[in-house]
């Protein structure tokens, strides 16, 4: 038989780091007051995300009673999540509040839900699901930061079936462009890519790239054509900071997923750059056609990425990244000192 | 050493790339240039990427993903990252073939059709363990194969239109029970 | 000129573009931003369509609506050689085209579930899906054994292939797997070989080598 080798059997060491489960629309989208519920899965984990008392909360999506979901229940004006069932009423903690069936009775010690680390930033609402070691970041993106961006716009989480693993190197391959993409982002003369530096520097993946200029020709004026320096927190995050070719003005595209399953990702997207008046559905419908020619193809690998693939020189990336994921899960099953010099090591190739 | 039927040989057409599983082994089917059948595990080694989600250009099997040419024996004979170069050590798991009675077989090991019974008629997929579906079909005039752990894919022959009434009778009673 | 309103991503509006595009109708495309902008449910797009669904399509005044309506609309209106909508065989076509809005209540479903997170049982959008996929290859099996390429039995395809094909080449961005149809999967590829198909994102974007090179 020839089974087949995970590259990370462990996969344990995600529960360390910060993962989007949410955008702040999407929780204005279920409630207007913006305060949720809503039910979102993390590493095979529901979780309710609401707003308490004007801070973020996620919490195991399960009340302690009888094991009703939450976030199908509502956030009440006393700023506790109220459980659909029997009206438990849990409060930012994760503890249980009130009990309505006996409310003068004490409340038992086991009558709460874990509550999780959760914070809002770039509009996105992440949640890090073991915070003992308290040593990651949330994942760098410029869009805020670059005061040349006139307009940053965060699209709509979308879901596909694979794994996040599978769908960041889908994102930083270039390989695959003239196949997948050709004539949207990629002429089809030009697949032989670049062998580019590799440089691991404060938990992130950073590279930079530059496609042949004369595609401008014969790419459609959307296409982010131009340099592409890449800075990419570990573990599924993209920062795709681009010098556009066209206009010598910056772009950005960043990409995070957010691991669900072993074989379901969602993904979150920010888009920033110099216009006045480009109306946001023009560089997002490029985007939605650039991502669901991707989708069809990606869709049929494993979630799970495989010892057994065979890789090239020119898969350079992918294997600097796969190399890094491994070895932060054999880190992080040894401990705590161990992770943060896997994640916190720079290694630079580049000048 | 059990020699599986996995497609019939007329659905097998040129320019064209069959599907299909031998026991939890996803399979590509395809007719190259020579006119030979080829019966590959459905998986690039590159990224793991269907090969059945390229195309048969015929001479060689494309790749989706990153173009990778495939020649009839399983060779990458040609990448396009690498200047087009070939990678003769990197190949597709290549199956045991041999095209008999209509039918093409496959095996893990040497192929090795045994004999059938007749005109290979419309083949049904019944999701339910093979041995199970064993108990109610006929072995002279049906061959059987695993498809992943809960599935069978029936390969009859016979007079079509009745095999056709029989089998859906056996499966809904297989699937629902 | 007739105005379509469309959005890239429908397979509903694969098939009225497919039809504008095989009859050589010029056409004014209007994009609807279906998702995640929901201008589908805008007071504007409910003004032509109030079920606010897409496909619609505005010609010389009028609007049509529903992507099987279009085509019988379009061949019927334009299409001089009477192939796509043979007269000798409505009945089939319309059996066909019902047909092809059960896929869009199964298959369709399972795929708005898993790709644009709507809320609803998929896991009977996937049962009804296969049992569907079953009725068809059969049929399709049973017509290539008549030497019979497309659903009717006429030497080229019709609007009931038109009105059947998207939603089936899209089945397993719902977690369909089409590995076990294998008539539908060649009746596929007979139609991406036709002369100007053009793939839909979500399709295999690589054009099929033709079998004539």
């Amino acid at each position: 038989m020839n089974a087949l080798t995970p590259l990370t059997a462990d996969q344990s060491y995600l529960r360390h780091f910060w993962h989007p489960v949410a955008t702040v629309n999407e929780l204005e989208a279920a409630d207007p007051a913006g305060n949720g519920p809503i039910g979102r899965t993390l590493l095979d984990e529901p979780l309710v995300i609401a707003k308490l008392n004007g801070k973020y909360v996620a919490m195991r999506d399960r009340c302690a009673h009888r094991y009703a979901k939450l976030s199908v229940g509502k956030v009440l004006e006393n700023n506790r999540i109220q459980c659909p069932y029997h009206g438990w009423e849990y409060g930012a903690t994760g503890r249980c509040e009130l009990m309505p069936a006996c409310p003068s009775d004490a409340i038992p010690k086991k009558a709460f839900t874990p509550a999780y680390a959760c914070e809002e930033r770039y509009g996105i609402i992440w949640v890090r699901l073991d915070s003992s070691w308290d040593c990651t970041n949330i994942p760098y993106c410029e869009a805020w930061e670059n005061p040349e961006f006139k307009r940053q716009i965060i699209a709509e989480p979308y879901n596909w079936n694979s794994s996040a693993e599978r769908r960041w190197e889908n994102f930083t391959d270039f390989s695959h462009f003239a196949y997948v993409h050709p004539g949207t982002l990629y002429d089809p003369a030009y697949s032989e890519p670049a062998i580019v530096p590799v440089d691991r520097v404060g938990g992130e993946l950073r590279f930079f790239m530059e496609p042949g200029r004369d595609m401008l020709d014969t790419l459609p004026d959307d296409s982010p054509l131009g340099s592409w320096n890449y800075r990419n927190s570990m573990p599924f995050s993209v920062n795709l900071s681009i010098r556009l070719y066209k206009n010598d003005k910056p772009f950005l595209l960043w990409t995070t997923s957010s691991p669900v399953s072993e074989n379901s990702c969602r993904n979150f997207m920010i888009i920033a750059h110099t216009e006045d008046d480009l109306p946001d559905s023009q560089p997002l419908n490029f985007q939605k056609l650039v991502l669901a020619e991707d989708q069809p193809v990606i869709e049929t690998q494993p979630g799970p990425i495989y010892l057994d693939e065979v890789s090239l020189p020119t898969d350079k990336i992918s294997n600097q990244y796969r190399k890094w994921l491994r070895e932060l899960s054999t880190a992080a099953a040894k401990g705590e000192e161990a992770f943060k010099a896997a994640l916190f090591t720079d290694v630079t190739e580049s000048k | 050493m059990t020699s599986y039927v996995v497609a019939l040989e007329k659905d097998v057409r040129d320019y064209s790339i069959v599907r299909s599983m031998m026991g939890d082994k996803p399979l590509v089917i395809w007719r190259g240039a020579s006119g030979a059948i080829n019966v590959w595990l459905d998986r690039c080694p590159h990224r793991s990427v269907r090969l059945s989600a390229g195309r048969n250009m015929g001479g060689y099997l494309e790749g989706v993903y990153h173009g990778w040419q495939f020649d009839e024996s399983g060779k990458v004979t040609l990448v396009p990252a690498l200047q087009g170069r070939p990678s003769h050590d990197i190949s597709a798991t290549v199956y045991s073939t041999a095209v008999a009675d209509g039918f093409v077989w496959a095996s893990v090991e040497e192929c090795l059709p045994t004999g059938s019974g007749g005109e290979p008629c419309y083949p049904v997929h019944i999701a339910a363990p093979v041995d199970q579906v064993r108990l109610h079909v006929d072995s002279s005039v049906d061959h059987l194969t695993p498809w992943g752990v809960d599935g069978t894919m029936v390969y009859p022959t016979g007079d079509p239109a009745q095999r056709r009434a029989e089998l859906s009778a056996i499966r809904r009673r297989l699937e629902e029970s | 000129m007739i105005q379509f309103h469309d959005y890239p991503l429908s397979g509903n509006c694969f098939k009225v573009r497919f039809l504008l595009e095989q009859l050589g109708l010029e056409y004014q495309s209007i994009l609807v931003d279906f998702y995640p902008g929901y201008e589908h449910k805008s007071p504007r797009f409910l003004n032509i369509n109030p079920l606010g669904q897409l496909p619609a399509i505005m010609d010389k005044g009028q609007a049509v609506r529903d992507a099987q309506a279009i085509l019988v609309y379009l061949a019927a209106a334009y299409d001089k050689s009477g192939k796509w909508f043979p007269r000798d065989h409505q009945g089939e076509v319309y059996q066909w085209l019902a047909f092809a809005d059960q896929l869009t209540g199964s298959i369709s479903a399972a795929r708005l579930h898993d790709a644009m997170f709507y809320r609803l049982d998929v896991s009977k959008a996937r049962t009804e899906g296969i049992k569907l996929l079953r009725i068809i290859d059969e049929h399709l099996w049973f017509a290539e054994k008549d030497g019979h390429d497309w659903l009717l039995p006429l030497p080229h395809p019709t609007i009931a292939d038109v009105a059947c094909l998207p939603y089936i080449a899209l089945a397993e961005e719902g977690g369909i797997d089409l590995a076990p149809f294998f008539s539908v999967s060649r009746w596929m590829e007979r139609f991406m070989r036709l002369e100007k198909f053009k793939p839909m994102p979500g399709m295999m974007p690589l054009q099929m080598p033709k079998e004539t090179p």
